[in-house]
């Protein structure tokens, strides 16, 4: 290769496994920032510096550089969080953070505003409940998503199991982690010779993300995901996985050789099979991605640029097998079926509504104040949907009252009477803490969706499930390109507005107005929603409505994403 | 030339000389013969003085005086200076010598003493004569039945222990048997005119009196040349009377959003004012009265804002008075002993007696709490008059007079305390804070410190120490040390509550440190952590360093709270001298004062 490697190559390359010079950057005390070099290293330990924006002008004129903090994801393999583990986030949260807590899209839990110095501190906190948030970012395979939801399958159990055991394969082998975070002087002292055996010094060209999902249920979105396995059940009993790859959501603006792409089915393993296939995969990627561009660096383009088949072909050569054809299956949708459920063992759970995936206080809603609430009594665990909400799970029948007593008290229960519009939205963080940002996400759609169901009561469709999904900027940590209407920032103020993704997250969706302000979104969408409403066929999701009208024109893979 | 070059150590053969002078060239031998004139005069003007000129057996009937100073800022040096040169022709020879290059055991070859001192901390010498106070007031010091002196003691009444020094002074040297020549005089912070007055009195004293031949013999005599080399600045025009109208460039809060403090920087403009300053001054900034204060003020006592009063002669509304001419936020004792007297308040009169209980009742109160505590009715003439003329409040610069000639920056931090359920707040730095807009014109005035400021040399090490608006002259040495090219290094210690909002500055010392024009900092936020922690853990800890930078001859500046940090950091240098220097705690209380004399430890504390 002549072309020069990308500089967070060379960062890997002499970090000595992901350690550079992270030690002395905390302890530079003249700054809250770490060395820039630094900043993609501790990637990897899971935590990104970020600064708080709404006062960067404002603190540059007071002399002060900004005020950096960091946020830490903490990974809960399968989105499952125990009782005392939410209750010790809780604290940490209150204790080092901005006293809330960030449920992602990928089933994990972010804690923002970390200072520097309360970094080690809030990593020993979750650590000493068994939680970590190492390879939470980074070049490495993330989080392995999976249903939350045990009563929907007899398979559950086992498929859970199986992505608790990809991730842990996967997890980088270093000791940095430890050694930084938790106790240092220990290892230091055997004086540990570090190696990554699976994935070698420089680890992956770009992050790798793995999703399973049980059909009929795609809420963990597993097309966006570099590999999407779909558990095949047979008669109770899980007879193997369809494998899918090449997904991915981010793109960049300007650049129409970067897309959202939706991963494409392969053909179907056996479940003892599954790691190899996987690690195959993986080590293509490895092995031929691109490390000079980050922005080409996913595997999607990976398997674009030696073409689908040839990357299938490269996989069986080098499992030693061939994959078994395409087993039939079917998803009906990508969103959380909300209330209450029951087990097959006889306990109940309830899915909550969390807009935004934001668990904080404020004076009108106390979310994080009833959830502790909960935590505090509750035998069971806590499950992140990959929808940025909350399962409170397997609540024996007689703790159901106090349960409910505490959601009825701390209104959580009213809060779950939303329009369908609401209870199916998503918006990544983006302002005040990422720092890729170009508009508001988080902080702003809850206003647009006021005055959207406006529009939507007008027309009798509070009810209707419609998924509306917005990011700060074109990465796509909302999966945007797969609301059926989606919203991505281009400027303070100004998003572009896509039309027409399916309801069960098989299908992207299309640009159909680009960098529109609030009074435009609402003049645009106006009529569309009254067209839908008026002229929809029977059950006919809104994504489907606006193909069969030609609002926008359907996108059938990620490469004619810009077709028009 | 070599024929005296009598001296055997000296003596070399004729041969050697010969070679000398034949096989150098003529330019060789000009260039030679200039450098060993030069090694000749090197030995220093007294050694060849006193080679030179043989001593008279008895000393001529000179009329000879001294003058000696105790100063931290300048004032009381300017005052002895001005003695001095105001003797000059009168046929008295007089020495003007600082108390912390003076002995008491010098005193006994003294006939005419003349003092100017001030006072410092909580009625203590100013650093550099505490070693003379405490040798002139001990047991030991010597009987001085044949000396003459009077004391011009310096001061500020708002302080309890008003011109304390000058006080002691004078009494000592009367109860050693001295003679007082006049009364001493107590000059408040407006102390030019009663200086000016007390030089006249003294110059009208000697010139009656008959000059007495002084003991001993060859009493060197110093002239007027200034310490340190200083020069004296020509005179501004503009003065703490006729302060100049500066404009306010810029206004910056430093404090981070939820701050417990409130900082400002605060940007004034002394363009074509003539008005010069050196990293190391003050500013003198000539507030207004809270406005808040002066409505409450005149509600309790009823009186009309608009009426108008005499004051000093002039005819003004009350309103302005209260406003730009009196001090109403700070009780002082003569404030207190006036009102004592026009109501007579027993209570009152027996706390002015009491320093202790004096203090701490001045402390956070203000004129409303006297009126409300010991009412009493006042004609609005003669309530002005009780009160304090308003002082103006000083400011260390936070600018280098080289670096920013045309402009003067502060760092104020912003007075507001709560008593009861009043609240308050500081004159001049809420006038800075929220009374005074960018645009709008301000009265200052420079008041020079001669001594704290920069190494001449500016190869030398310096470490300063300036927590919370201690940093405030150390942002000025930090520019002028750029602006000058010293090569000297130069490390900054400084603290304050919390990181993320009180780093004052913070990005200026980061593009310093990484310029490698500050070659390290040291900060202690206090609140960061469970235990407290402030600058003088932090010199504690770099302990090693420190004592290597001291041995290696850094000047080290202390600014900030006189209370409690300076004390602590004061403890903290004696014990890392102890610790790294392998000495007992009296030896590095020994190596500690010598730091203090030779004005290697410097402090600017308020
Ligand atoms: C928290 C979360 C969004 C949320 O509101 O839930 C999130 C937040 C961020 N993402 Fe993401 N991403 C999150 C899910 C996603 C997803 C969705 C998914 O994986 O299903 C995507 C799209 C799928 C994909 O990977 O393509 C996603 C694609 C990105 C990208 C674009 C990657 C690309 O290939 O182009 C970036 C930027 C980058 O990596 O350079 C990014 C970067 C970021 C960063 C870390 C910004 C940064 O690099 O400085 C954001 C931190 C914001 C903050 O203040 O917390 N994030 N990010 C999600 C955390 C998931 C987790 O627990 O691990
Ligand atoms: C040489 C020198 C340099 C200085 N440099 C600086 C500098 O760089 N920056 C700076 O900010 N200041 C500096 N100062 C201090 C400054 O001059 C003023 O004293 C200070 O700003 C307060 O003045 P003020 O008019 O606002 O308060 P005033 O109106 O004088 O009120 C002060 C009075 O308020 C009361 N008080 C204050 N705080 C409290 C409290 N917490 N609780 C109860 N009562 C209280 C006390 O009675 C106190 O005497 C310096 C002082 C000197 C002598
Ligand atoms: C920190 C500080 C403490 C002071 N303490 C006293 C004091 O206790 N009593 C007093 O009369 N004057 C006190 N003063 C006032 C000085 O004595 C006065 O400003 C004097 O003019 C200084 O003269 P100098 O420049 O010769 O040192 C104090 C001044 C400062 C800055
Ligand atoms: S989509 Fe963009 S703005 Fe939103 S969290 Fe991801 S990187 Fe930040």
């Amino acid at each position: 290769m002549s072309k020069k490697v990308s500089h967070v190559e060379k960062i890997k390359e002499k970090s000595n496994y992901l350690r550079g010079t992270l030690e002395e950057s905390l302890r530079d005390e003249i700054t809250g920032a770490i060395a820039d070099d630094d900043t993609q290293l501790i990637k990897f330990h899971g935590s990104y510096q970020q600064a708080d924006r709404d006062l960067d002008s404002e603190r540059k004129r007071q002399k002060l550089e900004p005020l950096y903090s960091f946020m830490i994801r903490v990974r809960a393999p399968g989105g499952i969080v125990t009782a005392e583990q939410w209750r010790r986030l809780d604290d940490l949260a209150d204790e080092y953070g901005n006293s809330g807590l960030k449920l992602t899209t990928r089933q994990a839990v972010q804690l923002h505003g970390i200072l520097k110095k309360d970094l080690r501190p809030t990593i020993q906190g979750f650590n000493e409940v068994l939680m970590d948030s190492f390879a939470g970012c980074g070049d490495v395979n993330r989080n392995v998503m999976c249903n939350p939801n045990p009563y929907l399958s007899p398979i559950h159990e086992e498929v859970f199991e199986t992505a608790g055991k990809i991730s842990d394969y996967f997890t980088p082998k270093t000791s940095s982690y430890h050694e930084i975070w938790l106790d240092g002087k220990k290892i230091k002292s055997i004086d540990v010779v570090d190696d990554e055996p699976i994935y070698g010094k420089t680890y992956l060209p770009r992050k790798f993300k793995i999703a399973i999902a049980i059909p009929p249920h795609n809420d963990v979105d597993i097309y966006a995901n570099d590999i999407g396995i779909i558990a095949i059940e047979k008669n109770g009993k899980l007879k193997g996985y369809n494998i899918a790859i090449g997904g991915g959501m981010g793109m960049t603006f300007g650049r129409p050789d970067t897309y959202p792409r939706l991963a494409d089915d392969i053909g179907f393993v056996k479940p003892e099979k599954l790691i190899d296939v996987i690690g195959a995969i993986m080590m293509i990627q490895r092995d031929h991605g691109n490390r000079e561009d980050r922005k080409l660096a996913r595997m999607k383009y990976t398997i674009d640029k030696m073409g689908l088949n040839n990357f299938k072909k490269e996989i069986e050569k080098r499992v030693g097998f061939n994959f078994l054809p395409q087993e039939k299956y079917h998803f009906e949708n990508n969103g959380d079926q909300y209330g209450w459920n029951k087990n097959l063992d006889g306990t109940h759970n309830i899915t909550l509504f969390v807009e935004g995936g934001r668990v904080k206080n404020t004076e009108q809603y106390k979310l994080k104040e009833a959830l502790r609430k909960i935590a505090d009594v509750h035998p069971g665990d806590f499950r992140l949907t990959g929808n940025q909400n909350l399962m409170i799970c397997r609540i024996p029948e007689k703790e159901k009252p106090i349960i409910n007593g505490i959601l009825a008290k701390y209104k959580v229960l009213p809060e779950q009477e939303k329009s369908g519009l609401r209870l199916n939205s998503i918006a990544c963080v983006a302002l005040n803490t990422c720092t890729l940002a170009m508009a508001e996400s988080e902080r702003y759609l809850p206003s647009l969706i006021d005055k959207l169901d406006q529009v939507l009561i007008k027309n009798n469709l509070e009810k209707d499930e419609i998924i509306i999904r917005m990011t700060g900027c074109p990465n796509g940590c909302g999966r945007p390109y797969l609301g059926e209407i989606g919203f991505v920032g281009r400027a303070i103020g100004l998003y572009n507005l896509y039309l027409g993704a399916s309801f069960n997250g098989d299908r992207l969706n299309k640009l159909y107005k680009e960098m529109v302000d609030e009074k435009t979104i609402l003049e645009t969408l106006e009529p569309i929603i009254a067209d839908y409403a008026k002229n929809r066929n029977k059950n006919e999701r809104f994504g489907d409505f606006v193909i069969r009208k030609e609002y926008v024109l359907a996108t059938t893979h990620g490469t004619n994403f810009y077709d028009n | 030339m070599v024929k005296q070059i009598q001296h055997p150590a000296l003596s070399f053969d004729n041969d050697f000389l010969k070679k000398l002078t034949t096989e150098l060239s003529g330019e060789q031998q000009m260039w030679l013969s200039g450098f060993l004139y030069g090694i000749s005069t090197k030995q220093g003007p007294a050694a060849v003085a006193a080679q030179a000129v043989t001593v008279p057996e008895t000393a001529p009937l000179v009329k000879q005086a001294t003058v000696v100073f105790g100063s931290q800022s300048g004032n009381s040096k300017g005052v002895a200076r001005q003695l001095g040169e105001r003797l000059e022709g009168t046929g008295w020879e007089v020495a003007v010598e600082d108390l912390a290059d003076f002995s008491v055991k010098d005193l006994k070859k003294v006939k005419y003493l003349f003092v100017a001192v001030s006072t410092y901390g909580e009625g203590e010498p100013p650093a550099g004569a505490e070693e003379f106070h405490a040798a002139l007031l001990s047991k030991r010091a010597p009987k001085l039945p044949d000396l003459k002196f009077a004391v011009l003691a310096l001061g500020d009444r708002s302080y309890v222990n008003f011109c304390q020094t000058g006080v002691e002074f004078d009494e000592r040297l009367a109860e050693l048997g001295a003679t007082r020549l006049a009364d001493r005089v107590d000059c408040d912070v407006d102390f030019h005119d009663d200086a000016d007055a007390w030089v006249e009195q003294i110059a009208q004293i000697l010139a009656k009196e008959n000059a007495a031949p002084q003991n001993g013999n060859g009493h060197i005599v110093n002239g007027f040349t200034t310490i340190n080399g200083a020069t004296s600045a020509a005179q501004p025009t503009y003065t703490r009377k006729n302060p100049y109208g500066a404009e306010v460039l810029e206004k910056i809060q430093l404090n981070g959003r939820g701050s417990v403090k409130e900082t400002w920087h605060i940007e004034l403009s002394i363009e074509g004012s003539g008005l010069t300053y050196e990293a190391g001054d003050a500013l003198g900034i000539w507030p207004d009265n809270p406005d808040r204060l002066v409505g409450q003020i005149l509600k309790k006592t009823g009186f009309d804002a608009s009426q108008n009063v005499d004051y000093e002669g002039e005819m003004l509304s009350l309103g302005t008075v209260l406003k730009t001419k009196v001090e109403l936020t700070n009780l002082t004792r003569d404030v207190l002993e006036r009102h004592a007297e026009a109501g007579r308040f027993e209570k009152l009169k027996s706390l002015v007696a009491d320093a202790n209980a004096l203090q701490e009742y001045v402390w956070g109160r203000d004129v409303l709490d006297l009126l409300n505590e010991f009412p009493h009715d006042y004609s609005a003439t003669d309530f002005i008059r009780i009160l304090r003329k308003l002082q103006p409040r000083l400011y260390s610069i936070a600018s280098g007079g080289q670096a920013y000639p045309d402009e003067v920056h502060l760092t104020v931090g912003a007075v507001r305390y709560k008593t009861g359920r009043r609240k308050k707040e500081g004159a001049a730095s809420t006038f800075l804070a929220d009374r005074l807009a960018v645009g709008e014109r301000v009265r200052v005035f420079i008041d020079k410190n001669e001594y704290f400021k920069l190494p001449q040399n500016g190869n030398t090490p310096i470490i300063m120490v300036g927590p919370g608006t201690g940093i405030a002259p150390f942002r000025a040495f930090l520019q002028d040390r750029v602006e000058r090219e010293d090569e000297g290094p130069n490390w900054l210690f400084f603290g304050n509550p919390h990181f993320t909002t009180d780093f004052l500055y913070q990005t200026e010392w980061q593009k310093a440190l990484k310029k490698g024009q500050l070659h390290r900092l040291n900060v202690a936020f206090s609140r960061d952590q469970e235990e407290k922690v402030y600058v003088q853990h932090k010199l504690l800890e770099k302990g090693e360093k420190v004592y290597e930078w001291l041995e290696q001859g850094a000047v080290i500046y202390v600014c900030g709270d006189k209370n409690r940090m300076a004390p602590d950091v004061r403890a903290a240098f004696k014990t890392i001298i102890e610790k790294y220097g392998g000495v007992s705690t009296a030896e590095a209380e020994a190596r500690f004062k010598e730091l203090v004399k030779n004005r290697r430890f410097l402090e600017d504390v308020y």
